[in-house]
């Protein structure tokens, strides 16, 4: 069993359209959607929800007003400024900005505060005629610590063992940060989608920083080559120079939209070339491996 | 006024818009708030004239005092404190969120703090746009220091137009807390509506008046005209696509600054703005 | 000498686990009677980070003094040349024993240094 990552660095350029047209060609595997902050894959996979449960992400401050008596020290000590008066001037925390670190309840005098487990988020496991898939959805301005991600691939990694299956493929989330550090590290490559501007060539330097430090062997997808070919041939004398692959260059194609909202994969589109295309990237990545 | 430009979904044309707006609002302060990919500079081409370090504070354990007692290990509630018995107790860089509890719990009073430098504030300007953007180092977990960090510095009385990361979980709290109004900028995808439902759920909990700009308005379907239409929200902007917006935002150059039609449209959009606020 | 075996799940004939921060369990031997001596739970398997830190620490702490897994991150493999555990490599999931048997034999290579250069360190180490 293997686990693939699909990432990016920089949004939009197309990680989650390539998964929906991967979903359709590796056979034997578990989906898992590491972008629980805007999780898409469900939408182009036609998913049968199987299980949902509540996840929570980790303690959070409360501060009981009637025994707390506004010696303000909580307020001074937490380094994350999550301590406020409210309006009635009573000490409160703000849950979006507590970190959990408890030390508001460790010098607390007269033990006012207590941690509680919030829940952050939903956990889901559905059907879908390519596998079944693991995704979460991390309520709105909810901390994206890594931490559902794991779970969602750890959840991922039994169901594979269990089903004795080939692959894991995970869509990833775009950034840097501790989401996509989750969705990175232990895999055993990812594939790295990019397109000609430079806004994604630099988001693609940074996010292939990280698999380099993780030694992860990544594939290359130029997508939306007619953007700017120009910038086609840079990306191709860096990935050169990197030592990297490029696994396949995809056109602008209308049509991969059109198929999108109804809710299909370019593979449905029936092109021959464009199936072509989606199916080097898999027979290209096979050969990195 | 402070105007945060956001958007569930990543690759919508954040960028653009902010940093046309900026150059249809200058003068103006910019700030690039998507600390973990920062791209406002690539489209507003400034040279930089001023960078500083950013750090957070980080324990360091004086291995003289220390016992070895376990307790700061068993108080960090990130599991950043590493104990080898006997050999030697120190904290991982990047999982200690700095939240100085250690310190607190030693009773051999063996842990301080030095700082740690997990990034950069760069300080850029070109066409009266003062550009202020943070950039944390490639390996770094946490972004959110780094975004309050550039709030603390934004200039008394300027107007400001903020660059949000993707997404809708807490550093997109952060970098809208502050603003005066959020544009959502999304596109008519499936996935657009979805990521722009989720945005709406952040601007709506801080109770932030929203505008929406569609991206690439002729690509998909109406359901997020139909969404506006259901919430009223105003549609700020409709940018069809064109692929001289694309190959020239390829390029870095943004549409305010290659085309007056647009340049006067990001005019129109910061009056229109203003007088919602 | 004791030794650690990352593997798959929490039993004595179990597979082995390639990964090693994020190990299902850890089966732990004794070299000189080639008695598994404890099968544990790795409490890290869905820690958000660091879990390359905590898994080697908790190792330390039993006193072992080799490992035996897939690949080794730059974390684990600080925190294990610390505490004077050398790290050994085995590939795919093969079974326990059988892994335990090369190991005696002297037929497992030392993973010699980290895989990758990990994330970057303020001068800790």
């Amino acid at each position: 069993m293997k686990q693939i990552v699909i990432t990016s660095g920089k949004g939009g350029t197309g990680k989650t359209t390539v998964v929906s047209a991967l979903a359709r060609i590796v056979k034997s595997k578990v989906l898992v959607d590491a972008d629980v902050d805007a999780a898409n894959l469900e939408i182009v996979t036609n998913p049968k929800l199987l299980i949902s449960e509540p996840y929570s992400e980790g303690l959070k401050a409360f501060i009981d007003t009637d025994k707390c008596i506004k010696c303000d020290i909580c307020r001074q000590k937490c380094r994350f400024s999550a301590i406020i008066i409210n309006a009635q001037g009573n000490y409160e925390v703000t849950d979006y900005s507590c970190e959990g670190c408890k030390v508001c309840e460790l010098i607390c005098p007269v033990e006012a505060v207590s941690l509680n487990e919030v829940s952050s988020g939903l956990i889901k496991h559905s059907h879908t005629p390519f596998g079944n898939l693991w995704h979460g959805e991390l309520f709105a301005g909810r901390d994206n610590s890594g931490k559902m991600v794991m779970h969602l691939r750890q959840k991922g990694k039994d169901e594979a063992l269990d089903k004795k299956a080939d692959w894991i493929l995970i869509d990833g989330a775009p950034g840097i940060g501790c989401q996509v550090i989750a969705s990175i590290t232990g895999v055993d490559a990812a594939i790295a989608i990019t397109e000609p501007t430079l806004s994604a060539i630099h988001d693609m330097r940074r996010i292939i920083e990280l698999t380099s430090n993780f030694k992860v062997p990544v594939g290359i997808v130029i997508n939306k080559v007619d953007i700017n070919p120009s910038l086609v041939l840079e990306i191709k004398d860096w990935a050169r120079s990197m030592k990297l692959p490029i696994l396949a260059e995809i056109p602008i194609d209308r049509r991969i939209v059109k198929f999108m909202i109804q809710r299909m994969s370019p593979i449905e589109i029936g092109d021959e070339f464009l199936t072509g295309l989606y199916e080097s990237i898999w027979n290209n990545f096979l050969e990195i491996l | 006024m402070i105007v945060s430009v956001a958007s569930g979904k990543g690759g919508t044309g954040k960028t653009t818009v902010a940093v046309s707006m900026a150059i249809a609002a200058a003068p103006v302060t910019l700030i690039d708030a998507d600390v973990e990919e920062p791209n406002a500079n690539i489209l507003l081409r400034a040279s930089k004239h001023d960078a500083t370090d950013f750090s957070v504070p980080f324990p360091i354990v004086d291995p003289l005092r220390c016992d070895y007692c376990e307790k700061c290990a068993e108080f960090c509630a990130y599991n950043a404190m590493i104990v080898l018995k006997g050999l030697k107790v120190f904290a991982a860089p990047e999982i200690c969120k700095s939240c100085g509890g250690c310190i607190l719990v030693c009773p051999k009073d063996a842990i301080s703090e030095k700082p740690r430098k997990m990034g950069l504030i760069n300080y850029y300007s070109r066409l009266n746009v003062n550009l202020i953007e943070g950039e944390i180092n490639v390996g770094e977990a946490v972004a959110k220091p780094l975004i309050n960090e550039l709030f603390r510095r934004l200039p008394e009385g300027n107007d400001v137009i903020v660059d949000c990361p993707p997404g809708s979980a807490h550093s997109v709290v952060e970098s809208t807390r502050s603003a005066d109004f959020v544009v959502l900028v999304t596109e008519p995808t499936p996935f657009g509506l979805h990521d722009l439902i989720e945005a709406l759920k952040v601007t709506d909990s801080l109770k932030k008046p929203v505008g929406i700009i569609i991206n690439r308005s002729d690509i998909g379907d109406d359901k997020i005209e139909i969404l506006s239409k259901e919430k009223s929200i105003p549609i700020l902007m409709k940018i069809p696509y064109s692929s001289e917006i694309a190959s020239k935002y390829s390029q870095g150059i943004p549409p305010a600054e290659f085309s007056d039609y647009w340049r006067e449209e990001f005019i129109k959009l910061w009056h229109n703005i203003m007088e919602i606020v | 000498m004791l030794f650690a075996i990352s593997v798959l799940e929490n039993k004595p004939d179990s597979n082995l686990d390639p990964t090693f921060g994020r190990a299902g369990a850890f089966v732990i031997v004794d070299s000189d009677s080639g008695e598994i001596i404890e099968t544990i739970n790795n409490p890290n398997v869905n820690a958000a980070g660091g879990a390359g830190y905590a898994t080697a620490q908790m190792l330390a702490n039993k006193g072992v003094k080799a490992v035996i897994t897939g690949s080794l991150g730059p974390n684990a493999y600080n925190v294990l040349n610390a505490a004077g555990i050398k790290a050994y490599y085995n590939s795919g999931y093969s079974a326990v024993d059988q892994v335990a048997k090369d190991f005696s034999a002297g037929k497992l290579k030392p993973i010699e240094q980290s895989l990758g250069r990990g994330r970057r360190h303020s001068g800790n180490f």
